[in-house]
C-alpha cells in the first residue's frame, strides 16, 4: 500500500478511528500489529513470511546472544542473524546479479556451457529497510548498547509498525521502544501535526516529484544517445528534484502518519542540497541509512582506528556496498564508490583548509555549497541511469557543446528546482516542524489547505515510490 | 481558542478549502464541455485478466490485440448476440499481443475461446514481448491493495473530470504557458476496456497521415523477417496455441482490416501467402483474414487502421456469424 493511494487514506481514517476508540495500551499495540501486517499483505499476502522470518529470528538470536557468556556462542547467534537476514536479501534482490555477472564472466571466457538461467524472482516490497532494521536490533544486543527487548508483541510492532516498515525511515530499537512501553497519547495537536506532514509529503511527490520533475527526466534518459547539453543538465537538475522530493516525500509521510498514532519516527532528510561538503551531506540526506552504514559497516570495518589509508579505503569500502544496497546493478555500485571518492577527496583536502583558513569562511560557503549540489547531481546520473552505457551516453550529452532547446515543461521544473535550493538554503539550520508549530492557526490552515488542494489537483501521474524498489 | 479547538479548526479548515478548489476546478471545466473519461492502465488490465482465468470458462470469449480490436469490438454486442457468454477485452492500445497469449496459455484457469487479433508483423520476433510489462504488472504486482484502488479509482474518473491525468495542475499551467487547453480525445474508455472512437471529432486527414507515416518508419526501424525466419519464431506460439487447446480451449487468430496506404504498406513488408497464410498450418489455429470477408472487408475505416464506435455492434455481430460458422461458438438460434 502507497501513501499516495486513495486506500491508505481509507486505511488510516478507519485504523484511527479503532485504535482512538479502544481501551488499553495492549489493545492498541495488538490492533497496529495486525494492521501493520494488513498494511504490507495487501500487496503480496505470500511474502508475510519473510516478515515473519526476519522477525523471529532476531527476536530469538538477540536473546540467545544476549543470555550467553562465551564470545564464541554470541558470534554463533549473531551469525545466524546476519545469515538469515542477508541471505533473504541476497536471494531476492541480489541473486539475478550474481548470476548474470557469473554469466558474463563464463561468457567472456568462452564456457557457453557453464551459464546459469536467471532466477527472476520477485523482489518482495520494503526487504531492504525492515532486514536493516531488525539487523540494528541483532548488532545493538551484541555490542551490549542495548538489552534485548522482553515482550514479544513490543518487537514485532517495531519491526512491522507501517509507516516505516517499507521504506524506512530506518528505525533503531532504543529510539522505538520506549515509546511502546508508554501508552501513545493521540492528541488532536498530533492529528494536525501528521497530517500536515503527510500533506507536505504528498505535496513533495505528487506535485513535484511526479507532475514537475519526472516527465522531463524521463524524455531525458529516454533520449541519452541524442539528447543536447542544455535538455541534459535540465534532465538531471530535474532528478535531483525527483529523486529528493519522491524520497524525503515519503519519509515526511511516514514520519506524519506514525505522528497521528502519537509515534514519532527518526528524521531522515534535513535540506541535504544546502550541504557544504559530502560528510555534511550524507548527514542531511537519507539520515537514517547513513548512520546504519556507519555505525554497522564502516566502523565494523575498523573505522578510522587503524590509520589513514584504512580509514579512507573503509569510506570507499562502505559507500559501495551503500551504493549496492540501493539496487542490484553496476550503476548504484559506481554511484556508492563515486561518493566514497568524494568524501576521500575531502579528507584530503582538510589539512589545506586547515592551513588555509579562508578556504572555510563563511564567505566561501555559498562557494562549497554549489560545488556539492552540482558534483551530487552530476552522481546522479549513475544512479538514474539504466546501464552503463546509458550514463556514459548521457555523461558525453552533458559535458560536451552541442545545441538544444527545452520545452515549457523543462523551464518550469528548473525553477521549481531553483525554489527548493533556495528552501533547503532556508531552513538549512531550522526545524521545520519547529517553525511550523510556532505559526497562528489561521496560517497553518492556510499552508495545510494549499497544499492539500495542489495533491488533489494532481492526478493521474502517479508513479510507484522509487525507493520501493530498493 | 484551546490547542484542541486550533488543530481541530486547522484540519477542517483545510479539508473544506481543498474540497472547495476541487468544486471549483470540477465546474471550471464541465463549463468549457469536458466530460468524466475513464483512463486505462496496467491496473484496469489486470482486473480484467483476473477476470479471464476465473469466469465460467464453457462461455468465456476473451480478445487480446491491440487498438483495433479495442476499437472494433463490443462486449454488450457480443453479450447481446450470444447469450449466457462472457466477453473479457484484453487488448492494449499500442502493443502487440503474443505475450499475453503465452500468459494464457500458462494459467491453468483459462480454457475459453481466444481470439487473437493480430496481423502478420505483431507475429514477428521485433513485437514479442511488447505487452510483457502488462503480464508482469499483473503476476507481480497485482494484489488486493491495487484491486480496490483501481475500483476506487474508476468509480471517480467516472464522476469527476479532474481525476483524469489531463487535469493535472501542472500539465494545465504548462498547457496555460503554450496556449494548449486540454484535448478533446475523440476515444472513450469503456468500463470493459473497449474504446469507442468518434471520428466526427477527430482530425481525420491528420490522423491517415499520422498512421502511415508511424507505420513506414516503423517497417525501416524493425523490417521483416524473412518468412523462414518469421515462420520458425511462431513456434513459441504454436505451443501457447497447443496448450489451451488441450485444456479444452480454443484459439482462433483474426487479422483485422486496415485500408488504402495502410493496407499497401502492410502488403509489400508482409505479402499475404508468404506469411499470414502459413499461420494455420503452424500453429493449428483457425486463422480469420478479413480480405475472406465480405462484411469485414467493407467496414469503413477513417483512419485507414480503426473503425467507429457506430460500427462495432456491426462489426461484433458479424464475428460472431463467422465463428458459429466456423464452429468455435455454439449457435446460439439453435437452442
Amino acid at each position: 500500500m502507497t501513501f499516495d493511494s486513495l486506500t491508505f487514506a481509507l486505511f488510516i481514517v478507519a485504523l484511527w478511528g479503532i485504535v482512538a476508540l479502544s481501551r488499553g495500551w495492549r489493545l492498541r499495540k495488538t490492533e497496529l500489529l495486525i494492521a501493520s501486517y494488513l498494511f504490507y499483505a495487501a500487496w503480496n499476502p505470500v511474502f508475510i513470511w519473510l516478515l515473519v522470518v526476519s522477525t523471529v529470528v532476531d527476536w530469538h538470536a538477540a536473546r540467545r546472544l544476549h543470555a550467553c557468556h562465551g564470545a564464541g556462542q554470541r558470534k554463533a547467534w549473531l551469525l545466524l542473524s546476519v545469515a538469515v537476514n542477508l541471505g533473504l536479501l541476497s536471494w531476492f534482490k541480489y541473486a539475478d546479479f550474481f548470476i548474470a555477472n557469473y554469466n558474463g564472466i563464463t561468457g567472456w571466457l568462452g564456457l557457453a556451457n557453464f551459464q546459469a538461467p536467471l532466477i527472476d524472482v520477485v523482489l518482495p516490497i520494503g526487504i531492504s529497510f525492515y532486514t536493516f532494521q531488525t539487523l540494528s536490533y541483532t548488532f545493538d544486543v551484541y555490542r551490549r548498547r542495548i538489552d534485548p527487548g522482553r515482550d514479544f508483541l513490543d518487537y514485532a510492532l517495531y519491526v512491522s509498525f507501517f509507516p516505516q516498515l517499507v521504506a524506512g525511515p530506518i528505525v533503531r530499537y532504543e529510539q522505538f521502544a520506549g515509546q511502546l512501553q508508554q501508552a501513545r497519547v493521540m492528541t488532536a495537536a498530533n492529528v494536525e501535526t501528521g497530517t500536515a506532514l503527510m500533506v507536505a509529503g504528498l505535496f513533495l511527490k505528487t506535485v513535484l516529484a511526479d507532475s514537475l520533475f519526472a516527465p522531463v527526466v524521463d524524455s531525458g534518459f529516454a533520449a541519452a544517445a541524442s539528447i543536447g547539453t542544455l535538455a541534459a543538465w535540465s534532465g538531471i537538475l530535474s532528478f535531483s528534484g525527483q529523486i529528493y522530493c519522491d524520497f524525503a516525500g515519503y519519509s515526511l509521510c511516514a514520519i506524519g502518519a506514525a505522528r497521528v498514532f502519537g509515534f514519532v519516527l527518526p528524521r531522515n532528510f534535513h535540506a541535504p542540497y544546502a550541504a557544504v561538503g559530502f560528510s555534511d551531506f550524507w548527514r542531511r540526506w537519507h539520515i537514517t541509512l547513513s548512520t546504519w552504514i556507519r555505525d554497522y559497516l564502516y566502523i565494523t570495518l575498523g573505522g578510522n582506528r587503524h590509520g589513514r589509508s584504512r580509514t579512507l579505503g573503509n569510506l570507499v569500502v562502505a559507500m559501495g556496498l551503500g551504493g549496492l544496497w540501493h539496487g542490484a546493478a553496476w550503476t548504484f555500485v559506481l554511484w556508492g564508490l563515486a561518493h566514497g571518492l568524494w568524501l576521500v577527496l575531502e579528507h584530503g583536502l582538510r589539512p589545506l583548509a586547515r592551513r588555509a583558513t579562508w578556504l572555510g569562511s563563511r564567505m566561501m560557503q555559498p562557494v562549497w555549497m554549489a560545488v556539492t549540489f552540482v558534483t551530487v547531481t552530476l552522481t546522479w546520473v549513475l544512479f538514474r541511469a539504466e546501464d552503463l552505457p546509458q550514463a556514459g551516453s548521457y555523461y558525453r550529452a552533458l559535458l560536451t557543446a552541442s545545441g538544444s532547446t527545452m520545452g515549457t515543461p523543462a523551464w518550469l521544473a528548473l525553477a521549481a528546482m531553483a525554489a527548493l535550493l533556495a528552501w533547503h538554503v532556508a531552513i538549512r539550520s531550522v526545524e521545520i516542524e519547529a517553525v511550523y508549530a510556532r505559526w497562528r492557526w489561521p496560517l497553518r490552515a492556510i499552508f495545510v489547505a494549499l497544499l492539500l488542494a495542489a495533491v488533489l489537483l494532481s492526478p493521474g501521474e502517479n508513479r510507484a515510490f522509487i525507493y520501493f524498489q530498493f | 481558542m484551546s490547542n484542541r479547538s486550533r488543530a481541530i479548526a486547522v484540519i477542517i479548515v483545510a479539508l473544506l478549502f481543498a474540497a472547495g478548489a476541487v468544486a471549483a476546478w470540477e465546474s471550471f471545466w464541465r463549463e468549457r464541455g469536458y466530460s468524466p473519461i475513464l483512463y486505462d492502465d496496467r491496473d484496469l488490465w489486470a482486473e480484467h485478466r483476473l477476470r479471464a482465468g476465473t469466469v465460467d470458462q464453457q462461455k468465456n470469449f476473451t480478445v487480446v490485440g491491440a487498438s483495433r480490436i479495442q476499437l472494433a469490438f463490443s462486449t454488450l454486442a457480443f453479450e447481446a448476440a450470444v447469450p449466457g457468454w462472457q466477453a473479457i477485452s484484453l487488448a492494449i492500445n499500442g502493443h502487440y499481443p503474443v505475450a499475453v497469449l503465452e500468459d494464457l496459455a500458462a494459467d491453468k484457469g483459462f480454457s475459453g475461446v481466444l481470439l487473437v487479433a493480430v496481423d502478420a508483423r505483431g507475429l514477428a520476433h521485433w513485437y514479442h514481448d511488447m505487452s510483457t510489462p502488462w503480464v508482469r504488472h499483473y503476476r507481480r504486482d497485482f494484489g488486493p491493495q491495487r484491486r480496490l484502488e483501481r475500483r476506487l479509482l474508476s468509480a471517480l474518473q467516472q464522476r469527476l473530470v479532474v481525476v483524469g491525468s489531463d487535469f493535472n495542475l501542472v500539465r494545465r499551467i504548462e498547457g496555460w504557458i503554450e496556449g494548449h487547453p486540454p484535448p478533446q480525445h475523440y476515444t472513450r474508455l469503456q468500463p470493459d476496456r473497449t474504446i469507442a472512437a468518434d471520428y466526427r471529432r477527430a482530425d481525420v486527414p491528420g490522423l491517415r497521415q499520422h498512421f502511415t507515416d508511424a507505420l513506414a518508419a516503423d517497417y525501416l526501424k524493425h523490417p521483416p523477417p524473412s518468412p523462414e525466419r518469421w515462420r520458425a519464431d511462431l513456434e513459441g506460439i504454436a505451443a501457447a496455441v497447443s496448450t489451451i487447446r488441450q485444456r479444452g480451449g480454443q484459439v482462433v487468430f483474426l487479422r483485422m482490416p486496415t485500408a488504402d496506404s495502410h493496407w499497401e504498406l502492410d502488403q509489400r513488408n508482409y505479402p499475404r501467402e508468404l506469411y499470414w497464410d502459413q499461420l494455420e498450418e503452424a500453429t493449428g489455429a483457425l486463422t480469420l483474414h478479413f480480405a475472406d470477408y465480405p462484411e469485414l472487408a467493407g467496414l469503413e475505416l477513417p483512419d485507414t487502421s480503426h473503425i467507429d464506435g457506430r460500427d462495432r455492434a456491426r462489426f461484433t455481430r458479424s464475428l460472431v456469424e463467422i465463428l458459429v460458422e466456423a464452429g468455435m461458438i455454439a449457435d446460439p438460434a439453435s437452442r
